[in-house]
Order: structure tokens, then sequence, then C-alpha cells
């Protein structure tokens, strides 16, 4: 080929590129696809960035266009990858979040029509399939690559464990041919690393065993107390070729290869729970992780409102009781401490003693589907083993009608408190804002309350990621729960600072495709809290947010530094403050502008509100996220701004913080 | 306020408890109360530090597990930058101290906080444990 040739074809190839690239105009107009993984993907004209001189973010036309293929199920003949993805789909893996890399595992689980999201980081898509999850109470998978894309995974696995999450972690892993031999690089051993991370784990080695080793891992999601599994699948087995089911050991149905019955509680426990119960003046339920993973909610709120017990939410995500109930002491942390019946159901991270705010003469019914984690931590006077659902139906059958009015009168009471004191801070916010031209946590959080449940916006539909570590001791306060998967708690039992936005990809993705709790209000825009440690972790998902149009607006509390800056700052530390600090005034919002969303910034209480309807408006119309950028101090967590930062905030929104 | 919170950052921990204890004095004991030094009251006063004290100080006291930020080991006084007398550990808890601690003087009345000390005093050194019944 001559050179002229070469520049005419290199022409012309340029020329077909830019018409296969969605403009923005073109796409707004005519385009609204629904596809597997990402339900409406629209453009917008509203990014800043895209306003200077050079090229346009766009997205390209092979993103709607392959999210729109039709799903296309694997059969005889399949490689081992597509056994393992057909594996997936048919046991309702209902949202895989990955980076390439495990190549014939992703796309294979793609093929099957599981709504599928490719991110820029493997432990933000991580965090994305468990926030996923948390708020589905579905199974979510996610890959990562070899050693590196794996290794990126760690943190937010660890996450994933400490909330009990049924997270399926399948990571490619060379081959086993070449073990030990580094050939081809990225060789890691992947089952030790997730040692203490996980319920269970396989490298796999025999390819025909690759339909047996995935009914282990379901029946490990599925059964008792959900964590991680982890699979890794060095190349022989995914690349393994089967022509028929007989070359597979063990090709059951699920029906087979695993149960759906569950514990059921012994009447005779029962019996004495009951008559704890009766002897009792103020108990309360502990409506905990297995509640929502067991969709125990309905006998749930059958059970208090027969016998006017009173509920407290703990756990990786809230709604499951809602905080608008009378009978909710989710937001009644006086009426915790007076509680003299504790009933646990379901609380699968234990706290110790003192974690939770019940006062010390409390007595205590633990009610969990594994009996060996009943009496760790806090000793317990009664133990049930049992599923949440079945235990709490029998509490319903068993347990007499009653009325409580004094107790209810007290948590009335003790949410009031709670109220009146979070106005208060609301109150010193305002004050102490406006003496630092800066934004107060509180003011964030209690415009965020009247925004999202006392507006124009039904309080039910937006669920909400409560991260951040500063920022979250205040938000937590404001944020309330009305249906389940209405709130994913992101610091759960781990502490995690950076997989804010992560989760809030995987709620987002979850609210996009509508599955379970969230079918109500598919579509429905999300909204994430974080702070500026946190976001700085994760803050180029909001290419993924973008990419997929995914409906966000995600809050960064931005006060320059580590939430925990002050312990280089007093108490005699010498030359370590600047290890602590950011450089001040980082204007996060323009990396959202730079990735094809919109940018807020705000440095007052006047203009959060306003910045919140403009961002919810324009993920709820356009599907284009927001990252709000709000100014704070860092001094607000000190002494010298009471209540500083409050460590007794929303009763059982993080247990091990009360 | 400013001025406190510059001082804080490491010049003077005990000019800043100076100044916290003079704007505070009309609410603080002048004398020590007879549950500090009261073996029933610091087991009493152990509940109420797992509820109000553990997650900063760790059931042990010892504050080894805080992500927080670096709180007090209460069981090494010699560590302690506000003073290790019973009053001192009074106020620490009404008041609050340093940076972080916060005052308690709205959530735990002056009974328990004593209860508290007395509990405080006896995960300490053996001389300053509490003796009475």
């Amino acid at each position: 080929m001559s050179k002229k040739e070469d520049a005419k074809k290199s022409k012309a190839s340029s020329s077909a590129e830019q018409e296969s690239v969605v403009s923005r105009r073109n796409f707004i107009k005519g385009t609204a696809i629904a596809g597997a993984g990402a339900a409406t993907l629209m453009q917008s004209e509203t990014s800043k960035a895209q306003e200077q001189d050079g090229p346009g973010i766009k997205i390209p036309e092979e993103i709607p266009r392959t999210l729109a293929e039709a799903a296309k199920p694997a059969n005889f003949p399949m490689s081992g990858a597509e056994v393992f993805a057909k594996f997936c789909s048919d046991e309702g893996v209902a949202g895989f979040f990955c980076c390439p890399g495990n190549y014939n595992m992703i796309n294979a689980i793609a093929a099957e029509g599981i709504p599928s999201y490719g991110g820029r980081c493997e432990g933000n898509m991580v965090s994305a399939a468990d926030g996923f999850i948390r708020v589905t109470g579905e199974i979510a998978a996610t890959s990562g690559t070899e050693g590196p894309g794996f290794t990126n995974m760690i943190m937010n696995i660890g996450a994933a464990n400490a909330a009990r999450s049924p997270l399926l972690v399948i990571a490619s892993n060379k081959t086993i041919g070449e073990d030990d031999t580094e050939h081809g690089i990225q060789t890691a051993y992947q089952q030790s690393q997730t040692d203490g991370l996980k319920k269970w784990g396989k490298r796999m080695i025999t390819p025909n065993r690759i339909y047996e080793y995935s009914a282990y891992a379901f029946r490990q999601l599925k059964t008792g107390v959900p964590k991680p599994v982890h699979l890794d699948f060095p190349g022989e087995i995914s690349r393994a070729r089967f022509e028929e089911p007989g070359e597979l050991q063990y090709y059951y149905d699920k029906t087979r290869y695993r149960t759906e019955s569950k514990a059921h509680p012994n009447p005779a426990d029962i019996t004495r729970a009951v008559e704890m119960i009766q002897r009792s003046s103020r108990p309360m339920i502990v409506a905990s992780t297995g509640v929502f993973y067991d969709k125990a909610w309905e006998p749930l709120l059958r059970v208090a409102e027969k016998n006017d017990i009173a509920v407290v939410e703990s756990a990786p995500q809230r709604g499951h009781f809602s905080d608008g109930h009378s009978l909710s002491a989710s937001t009644g942390l006086d009426a915790i401490r007076s509680a003299d019946l504790v009933i646990l159901v379901g609380q699968y991270c234990m706290p110790s003693i003192g974690e939770f705010a019940f006062g010390p003469d409390a007595r205590w019914i633990r009610i969990d589907p594994d009996a060996s984690d009943i009496g760790r931590n806090v000793p317990i006077d009664l133990g049930i083993v049992s599923s949440e659902k079945a235990a709490l139906e029998a509490l319903e059958d068993a347990l007499p009608s009653r009325t409580r009015q004094g107790w209810r009168d007290e948590l009335a009471s003790a949410r009031k408190a709670f109220d009146d004191q979070s106005e208060e801070y609301y109150r010193l916010g305002l004050k102490y804002s406006a003496d630092t031209e800066s934004i107060h946590p509180a003011v964030i959080g209690r415009q965020l309350n009247d925004f999202l449940y006392n507006g124009d916006i039904d309080r039910q539909q937006t669920a909400v990621v409560s991260g951040g570590y500063g920022i979250g001791r205040y938000t937590r306060r404001y944020l309330r729960a009305y249906r389940p998967g209405q709130i994913c708690n992101g610091a759960y039992q781990y502490g995690a600072i950076g997989p804010d936005i992560g989760y809030t990809v995987g709620v987002g993705a979850a609210v996009q495709n509508g599955i379970g709790p969230q079918a109500p209000y598919k579509g429905s825009p999300v909204i994430g809290i974080t702070g500026d440690a946190g976001a700085a972790y994760s803050i180029m998902e909001f290419d993924t947010l973008g990419k997929y149009r995914i409906p966000a607006v995600m809050i960064v509390y931005n006060n320059n530094a580590w939430g925990v800056w002050t312990s280089g700052g007093g108490r005699g530390a010498t030359r370590a403050q600047h290890m602590y600090l950011f450089q001040e005034n980082l204007r996060y919002e323009k990396i959202a502008e730079a990735l094809g969303c919109n940018g807020e910034y705000v440095t007052s209480p006047e203009q959060f509100t306003p910045a919140l309807e403009r961002g919810y408006k324009l993920a709820a119309t356009e599907g284009i996220s927001t990252l709000i950028n709000c100014q704070g101090k860092k001094e607000f967590w000190t002494n010298e701004y009471p209540p500083s930062m409050p460590r007794h905030f929303a009763p059982g929104a993080l247990a091990y913080y009360k | 306020m400013s001025y406190l919170l510059r001082f804080s950052a490491g010049v003077s921990p005990l000019l800043l408890a100076f100044i916290y204890q003079t704007s505070l004095a009309a609410e603080m004991p002048t004398e020590i109360a007879p549950q500090a030094y009261s073996k029933s009251e610091a087991a009493r006063g152990k509940s109420y530090y797992l509820i109000n004290c553990q997650s900063c100080h760790d059931a042990d006291g010892r504050a080894l597990a805080n992500i927080d930020f670096i709180a007090a080991d209460l069981t090494s006084p010699d560590t302690w930058f506000y003073g290790d007398s019973p009053l001192h550990i009074f106020r620490s808890i009404k008041f609050g101290a340093g940076l972080e601690m916060p005052p308690f003087k709205d959530t735990i009345d002056d009974q328990t906080i004593w209860q508290i000390v007395a509990h405080i005093l006896n995960i300490g050194p053996k001389e300053t444990r509490p003796t009475e019944e």
C-alpha cells in the first residue's frame, strides 16, 4: 500500500470513527437505550469541561450499542467461563461489576444478560457490587484480573466481609501449568490473601469440577450468614471446553445441589422468649442484617405492632423498619438506653458490650442462624437458632396482643429529644458557618433532610449512600429510611475511607435496574455522601457514573484534612501535623466536570439546597451525575465548635459508634 | 475560642486546662466525692464507662484500638496531659479535654461521673485504686 493510499485509508477511518461517535446533541435527541446494564443512557450539554476548546467528552457509540445487544445465553458446547456464567445467571446473580481482565469470564457473564458494569478501579467495582447487594438483598459479582487487579480489590472485600455481604469475588489467575514460574508476570496466590475476609474460597484446578465448585460457592452465598465467596480461575479452567453435560462433575439442577430450607426455632425457645417479652416493660428488637437478607421486614412489623415492641436498626442497610413508625427507636437514643430487654435479630457483625447504647441492666435474646456465634461478645440470656423470618413468624404466632402506651410515649419523647438536639446542632451549624464563611456539616445534614423528606419528593424514593467519616457523624442524624434498602450504611463495622463513590455506583445501578426493594423507584436519582479524604480514593468513578448515565448526586464534605487530623495536632505531637493535612480549598467538583459530569461548589448554607436541587433535577431528567463540593473547616472537629465530631450520633446507624 | 484552638495545637496543654478550669469553675466540685474511693462504685462505674467511654478508650482503658485519634491510655496516668487526680479526671469527663474529648456534662450526672472516676482509678496503678467498700 502506498503512503497516499495509507493516508487516504487513515482519513476515511478517522471519518468513520467520527461518525461512529455519538454526538451529545444527536444522542439526547434520539437515543434512549435500555440495555442489560444501564437503563437509559442520555447525553447532556451541561458539563463545563465540555465547553472548553478541544474535543468534547463523548460516550462512544460502542457503549450504548453493545449495552442494547440482546443477551446470548450459553449452551453446550461451552467453555469453562460460559459454564460458570450460565451458573451465575441461573442462580439469579443480579449485577456484575468489574474492570477488564478475566476476559473470557466477564464477556461470558455480560453475554448471559446479567446487568454488567465496567469501572475504573477494581476496588471501587467491588464496592459497587457491595453497595448493590446492600440495597437489593441479591447476590452481585465482581471481577478483577490476575495479581494487580485482584490486589486492588482487597480493602473493599474486607469492607464487604465486615458487612456480611453475599459478594461473589471472581478473578482470573494465570495458569496452573506455569505456577511459580512468574511466566507472563502478574502471578499471585490469591486465596491466602483473602483469608479472614471471606466465608469460603477456592482456586479451581480441575476443569471438569467447575460446575461442582460453582455449587459450593452458591451454597455458601445463599445459606446461613453470608460473607464474600472468592473463586479464582486459572486459564486451564476458564478456557476448558465441554461438549456436553456429562463431561462436568455433579451436573445437577439447583434444586438438587442446594436447599431453600431454613432453620426454624425450637418451640421451647419461643415459649421462653415470649415469657421474657411479657415480663419486660421496655422490649426492643435490634433489626439487623439478617432481617434484610431474609426479607423478614413484614413479620418484623407484625411482631412489633402486635406486642408494642420497639425496633432499632443496626445494619449495613437501613429501612427494613421505617423510621416513620411510632415504634421506631432508630432515632431515639434515650429509649435505647432505657430498654430492659434487647432482642437481637440477625445481628451478623456482633458488637461488644458498650458498642451498643443499651443500658448495663438490659437482658438479651439473640436470634441468629449460626449457633456458633450466639454468645460471642454479648453474654445472652436466651439464644435462638433460626432464620430470622421463621423466628419472627413464630413470635408473631405466640405473642399475645399487648399495648404498652408508656413505652410508646417514651419512644416518642426520645425521638423528640433526638430531633431537638439535631435542631440545636443545626442552629449551631448556621452560626459556625457564618463565623467561618464555610458550611458546617449539621447544615448539610439538615438541608438534605428537608430536601429528601419534607419537599416535593416522595420520602421513600431516594436511596442514599450514607458514607463519610466526620461528615457521616452529622448526616446520619438527619438521614431517614422509610422502606427497605433506602440507606446503604457505608462504613458499617469496617470504617473504610474510600468506598463511598463505589457504593454509589452500585446503589445507583440497583435503582437504575429496579432490583428488589428498589423496583418502585426504578430510575430515580440516588444520593451519596463522603468526605474529601474518601472521595480521593474513588472519584474517577464519576467516569463510570457518566458512562452509564447512573443518576447520582454525590455530596463531598471538604475540610482540607483527614478526619483524624487532630491526632497530629495535639498531645505533644511534633513535626507531625503536615501528614494529616491536604492543600486547602481543593476543587473536587472540577474533577467531576472533567469526567463528563456536573460540578457544584458550595461555601455557605445559602448555596447548598439550590445546588442540591440543580443536581437532583439534572440527574432525574438527563441522567447526569453531580458532585457537590462543600467547603468546610477542619476545626469543626474540635471542641472549639461543640459538639465537634459527635461520638453518639444516630443510634444503630453504625453499631460500633452506638 | 479560636485562641484556645491555636494553643491546643501542642503549645501548652496545661495552660489550656487552666483556661478551661477557670471558665468552668462554677460547675466544678471542689472536693472529691467518696464514691471515687469505693470499690462497689467502681464496679458500677465500669458499666457506665463501657457505655460512654469505650468507643474512644477501649474496654480496658488502654485505647489501643481507637481509629479516630490518639486517646489517653487510662491505665497510665503518667502519660496524661490534663491531670491525674480524681478531680482532674472528673473535670475531663464533665467538661472535655484537649481537641477531641467532648464534655459529658449534659449527658452524665455528677454521681455517675464519680462512679466512672472510681472505675478509672481502679484500672490504674495499684496505689491509687479504690480501697473502700
